[in-house]
């Protein structure tokens, strides 16, 4: 009898102590819930630095009052859509269950919209040059200004706002500011060149 | 009750002031709720195109140095270093 219940008893010990190791300790789970919440808290303030840099924009191009109809346009439906959008992932990101699922919505954050490193230079480079553009029409007016300059400058914007406004955003960051980075140099260069004939 | 009476007349006093003041802010223009992004309407602007020979048309009163102000603040704003990495 006493063998059998001393049987009985280790049988029951292991038993215990094999369903305590096969079941998540409560500790882990809930460590696991808070390091998601910390990780989804994360994204979505990055999220919120893009929303707020997009507002920001569309106060500068609404500022911009040399920006070409067609380009406005353009950058009016890029920010508003951009803004939609995020919002959106916003909403996503809050309700994900899983930290792979918050990395990607992190991922999307940044590849799908790239909103510092194009859609901030779009804005402002497409301001400047537009801007330069209605610089050099009024130094046509201007005898003792150099036309053949003029006109090199000119050509050196020609197409470059309309160049930098097709540009796309994806996963390549590198390649996205190299193709930013002529735009933004001949922008500079004219501005440097216009100052000169000003003053000359 | 004399002492009642002295207490409804100070609170009627304070009412009757209170009463004579202006409305506050009547047409002063309505300020953004949440801090959402403001959906933007799409500008109409006259004049404008991109091609090499033809100059876009600017208010007259813009003079060059006004303008070239203008750039230099549009490339201020692209050289700001950005607020997280993109």
């Amino acid at each position: 009898m006493n063998r059998v219940l001393k049987a009985c008893a280790v049988t029951t010990a292991v038993l215990g102590a094999v369903l305590a190791a096969s079941a998540p300790p409560a500790s882990a789970a809930i460590a696991n819930g808070k390091a998601l919440d910390v990780a989804k808290q994360a994204v979505v303030a990055r999220v919120d630095l893009r929303l707020a840099a997009l507002t920001r924009f569309g106060t500068e191009l609404a500022g911009a009052k040399q920006v070409q109809a067609g380009h406005r346009s353009t950058l009016t439906t890029l920010i508003n859509d951009q803004t939609t959008e995020l919002k959106a992932l916003r909403i996503k990101v809050g309700g994900e269950t899983t930290g792979a699922a918050v990395k990607a919505d992190a991922k999307t954050m940044v590849d799908d919209f790239r909103v510092f490193i194009l859609t901030g230079p779009k804005v402002h480079l497409t301001a400047a040059i537009d801007t330069e553009l209605v610089v050099v029409g009024k130094l046509r007016t201007h005898k003792d200004v150099s036309q053949r300059k003029l006109d090199a400058i000119q050509s050196s914007l020609s197409g470059k706002a309309d160049s930098l406004l097709n540009i796309k955003p994806g996963p390549d960051g590198d390649a996205i500011r190299a193709q930013v980075k002529p735009i933004r140099d001949a922008a500079k260069s004219a501005r440097q060149q216009l100052k000169s004939l000003k003053t000359a | 009750m004399r002492r009642t009476f002295a207490v409804a007349l100070a609170v009627g006093v304070l009412l009757l002031g209170g009463c004579d003041r202006q409305p506050a802010q009547s047409s002063g223009p309505p300020a953004a709720t949440d801090g959402t992004a403001p959906t933007i309407g799409k500008s109409t602007r006259a004049g404008g195109t991109t091609s090499a020979g033809g100059q876009p048309t600017a208010n007259g009163a813009d003079d060059v140095d006004s303008l070239l102000s203008d750039v230099d603040k549009h490339l201020n704003s692209d050289s700001q270093p950005t607020k997280d990495a993109d």
